[in-house]
């Protein structure tokens, strides 16, 4: 039992050791292993995700730390305290994977019957229910009961109630489940920005791209137990790989670029292709440029983060963790080398001539600001990888 | 304190947007507004108010019991079932504040609903006792519109010289061989219970003619009673038939004051009230009453010992009696919000509505749950040997209802509606007592149960 006492370390927010969940049926019998012998912690201020296939043991692992289950097995701490302390849930926030508020509470009213549980003051309620309507987009709808809701808008809201204690650990269940791709991207946001101020995020989902884009660590889960665990840069980086993109160029110019590369790298082992921005920017784009002229009875886009919870910095792009991760600082020998991204190919020269006449592959759409600041810090990263040969997170 | 306050919140939300307010507020007012204005009575003033003071709490106290036991049931069950009750408690608000929580906003709508009720009845009666001849308003006034005490005779004495009477004579029997002293313990204890009821039945019968039968009642206060301060002797006495229709002449003597003497022709098993003057008092608080059967009187009179006498007295206003009469309601309330709470820590809605029901029926069969404990068996059927059945399910069944007998019988004491519609005061001292006992005691009891199993309560159980 000695090596299941939680570590003492002052910046773990979460720790688990030797986690496991049986549940029985009437009669005692074991029915399922939920979780097995689970061991992390979570540390202040990063995103941790849990990533997993349905029934896998991420929601069984989060209601043990809410208190909502008892662990069959094991140690739970958060913020050092065994997860039924009442003090402690003050600094908690909590989205399930399901919308579990009162139906026939309006939106208004959930938030400030939420915030009278943590004995916020009436003006205080206010305040932040104003902010936390309008950051989720459910000003227009605030009258209007939860149980007519839209699932997505259930899930605006069920965010807004975690959020009304501008909690310092937020475990958030399916955050992203039945969301517009707005939505999404908002929530993903305000993950970063609550990151940004050292706020600690749990993060559990089976979507791989929403914990692709914010988290700092993830642990996977199967069968209950845990298959791997680190930081999403140890686990995904490809670090024999690079990728390079760039504005068109001529084809001379190309050729240039090949023939410098292909000096050091087999010319089979060159992809190159046209970039194609991804469905998520092309979504926003559009539905940025219709919200200028159409109106809308659902939710609308949420405005900015909520000001008491953005603290003194403003929203951080998700990009910054994406490009932390290209800083790879390992030496590359015989690198792979794929130039520009989205559909890879290798090089084909009949292709070849053809990249090189066209035009600039932005006709449809002009580029999402997002996605040129991200052409801006990506060209600074690059830099310091190859020119300076330093790196760094960027100070978010 | 405001977590607390929010789950009251919420509770009334939930009876607001379920409409369940307006509901009851209609069958509060059909109950006690309509209902009374249809309900057929012997034609006095007297038993005109009688029958609505008894129909119009006895279907608030129905309606109001049952839609506590339901929302009870259902503010805790329904939210764990439908997992709200997760959110809530990740928040900083301990399990047993939301079960106190649960409690006080059921209890609070209980309030004002029985409020606006009391306000209705009070208001249906007195409006209906003004619309009465003056002669009937008054005996009203004195009988039935008002909270008056009872006092009866300390018997204390009488059953010690009784089980004196009892010891002696049994020695006596076996001395003189009429009682075998060898017999089982079992059977001499019958020997004794006879012996004790005889004794105690002459003690209790009065014959036509012979010496009257005396009573000593103290009645506190008596001695600041005024001229004119009413006070009654209800008496009810039995002859050996059990139809006897005839009309039996009486005699009463008050003391120790001034003897005050008042005949009165009775009519047997039926209560009746003989006025009693207030000098009969004489500045004390004892009153010695006598009672004489005529010797021309065709029977013998039986006065039993615990019931058959006692002095009502003018204690209080009926509003006053009232609203202590509408305090024990919601005390009685306050109990099954409770049972009903405590049902929904561990059952699902269904089941715990179900559960709360069933038990509040058998609360309502006590006679029957009596007799089956008196008789060791459930079984209503007899062997060859002219004894009863048994069945296995005794061993269960007969502990069950001996717990429940045992819980009932004390709660059952405090029914304000026999009370009110006899014009008997509730007191102060009773309703602490009632409240002691049925909040203090069962609901206590009731409220630690359920708020150590919903703390115990795993909420994210699967199915």
């Amino acid at each position: 039992m000695a090596d299941n006492k939680p570590d003492a370390a002052p910046e773990n927010v979460v720790v688990v050791r030797g986690l496991s969940k049986v549940f029985k049926d009437f009669w005692g019998r074991s029915k399922a292993k939920a979780v097995d012998n689970v061991n992390f912690e979570v540390r202040r201020g990063e995103v941790f995700g849990l990533l997993g296939p349905n029934g896998s043991g991420k929601s069984t692992t989060i209601k043990m730390l809410l208190g909502l289950l008892d662990p069959t097995q094991g140690l739970i701490q958060v913020f050092g305290k065994e997860p039924h302390d009442v003090k402690t849930k003050m600094r908690i926030g909590y989205l399930p994977e399901e919308s579990y508020l009162y139906k026939y509470l309006d939106s208004g009213e959930t938030l400030d019957f939420f915030g009278n549980l943590f004995s916020l003051s009436s003006e205080e309620r206010k305040k932040r229910s104003t902010q936390l309507l309008d950051m989720v987009g459910l000003t227009r709808t605030q009258n209007r009961t939860v149980g007519e809701f839209s699932k997505g808008m259930q899930r605006r809201i069920g965010l807004a109630q975690a959020l009304i204690n501008d909690p310092d650990l937020i475990i958030l269940d399916e955050p992203t489940a039945g969301m517009d791709p707005i939505g999404c991207r908002e929530i993903k946001d305000l993950i970063l920005t609550m990151a940004r101020r050292g706020k600690t995020v749990i993060l559990s989902s089976h979507l791989l791209s929403d914990v692709e884009d914010v988290c700092d660590r993830a642990v996977i889960y199967y069968g209950g137990k845990i298959q791997a665990i680190g930081s999403l840069k140890d686990l995904l980086s490809e670090r024999d790989t690079i990728r390079i993109t760039t504005p068109a160029l001529t084809k001379e110019r190309l050729q240039e670029v090949l023939a410098v590369i292909g000096k050091d790298v087999a010319e089979d082992r060159i992809r190159i292709d046209n970039p194609t921005q991804n469905l998520e920017g092309y979504f926003l784009n559009i539905v940025n440029q219709a919200r200028k002229t159409e109106e809308t009875s659902g939710a609308t886009s949420g405005s900015q983060v909520a000001e008491y919870l953005r603290g003194n910095g403003g929203p951080v792009q998700s990009s910054d963790k994406m490009l932390d991760r290209l800083s790879v600082s390992a030496p590359v020998k015989e690198a792979e080398v794929i130039v520009t991204a989205a559909v890879i190919d290798t090089v084909d020269h009949a292709k070849l001539t053809g990249l090189a006449t066209q035009q600039p592959a932005a006709p449809i759409v002009v580029a999402p600001a997002v996605a040129q600041e991200d052409l801006n810090v990506a060209d600074q990263k690059l830099k310091g990888l190859l020119g300076d040969g330093g790196h760094s997170k960027p100070s978010n | 304190m405001r977590p607390t306050l929010a789950i009251v919140w919420l509770t009334w939300k939930a009876a607001w947007r379920f409409r369940l307010l307006w509901v009851l507020a209609v069958l509060l007012v059909f109950a006690v507004g309509v209902l009374p204005m249809i309900v057929r009575h012997d034609g006095t003033g007297k038993g005109l108010m009688q029958i609505v003071l008894t129909y119009t709490m006895s279907m608030v106290m129905a309606i109001l019991g049952t839609f506590t036991l339901w929302l009870s049931c259902g503010t805790l069950a329904k939210d764990i079932e439908e997992c709200q009750m997760q959110m809530v408690c990740v928040k900083p608000i301990a399990r047993w504040q939301v079960w106190i929580g649960k409690w006080l906003g059921v209890m609070s709508l209980n309030l004002m609903l029985l409020g606006a009720a009391g306000v209705i009845v009070y208001g249906t009666v007195m409006y209906r006792a003004s619309k009465l001849p003056e002669r009937q308003l008054a005996i009203l006034n004195q009988q039935v519109l008002v909270g008056r005490g009872s006092a009866k005779q300390d018997n204390t004495a009488i059953h010690k010289s009784i089980e004196e009477d009892v010891e002696k004579n049994m020695k006596i029997a076996i001395a003189q061989g009429k009682v075998d002293a060898s017999m089982d313990q079992q059977s001499l204890s019958r020997v004794a219970d006879s012996l004790r009821e005889e004794l105690k039945a002459r003690r209790e019968i009065l014959l036509p003619g012979v010496a009257p039968r005396e009573w000593t009642v103290i009645v506190p206060g008596a001695k600041d009673f005024k001229i004119g301060h009413v006070v009654v002797l209800r008496v009810k006495f039995q002859t050996p038939s059990p139809v006897d229709s005839n009309v039996y002449r009486t005699r009463w003597e008050f003391g120790p004051g001034t003897v005050q003497a008042v005949g009165a022709p009775l009519t047997p098993h039926a209560f009746h009230e003989i006025p009693v003057p207030v000098e009969a008092f004489a500045g004390g608080d004892v009153l010695k009453v006598r009672m004489y059967n005529f010797p021309d009187n065709p029977s013998m009179f039986r006065l039993p010992l615990e019931d058959s006498l006692e002095v009502l007295y003018r204690e209080s206003s009926f509003a006053l009696n009232f609203a202590r009469g509408m305090a024990l309601l919601f005390c009685w309330i306050g109990v099954l919000a409770a049972m009903g709470l405590a049902a929904a820590s561990f059952m699902s809605f269904s089941m715990a509505a179900f559960a709360c029901m069933g038990l509040l029926i058998a609360s309502f069969s006590t006679p029957l749950l009596k007799e089956v404990v008196k008789d060791s068996t459930i079984m209503q059927s007899h062997s060859h040997d002219g004894k009863r059945n048994t069945s296995l399910l005794d061993k269960f069944a007969i502990p069950a209802f001996q717990l429940l007998l045992t819980v009932m019988e004390p709660i059952k004491d405090y029914s304000p509606i026999e009370s009110l519609s006899a014009g008997r005061s509730i007191t102060w001292g009773q309703l602490q007592k009632a409240y002691f006992f049925v909040w203090g005691i069962c609901g206590g009891a009731m409220a630690c149960f359920g708020i150590v199993v919903f703390q115990r309560k795993q909420l994210a159980l699967p199915g």
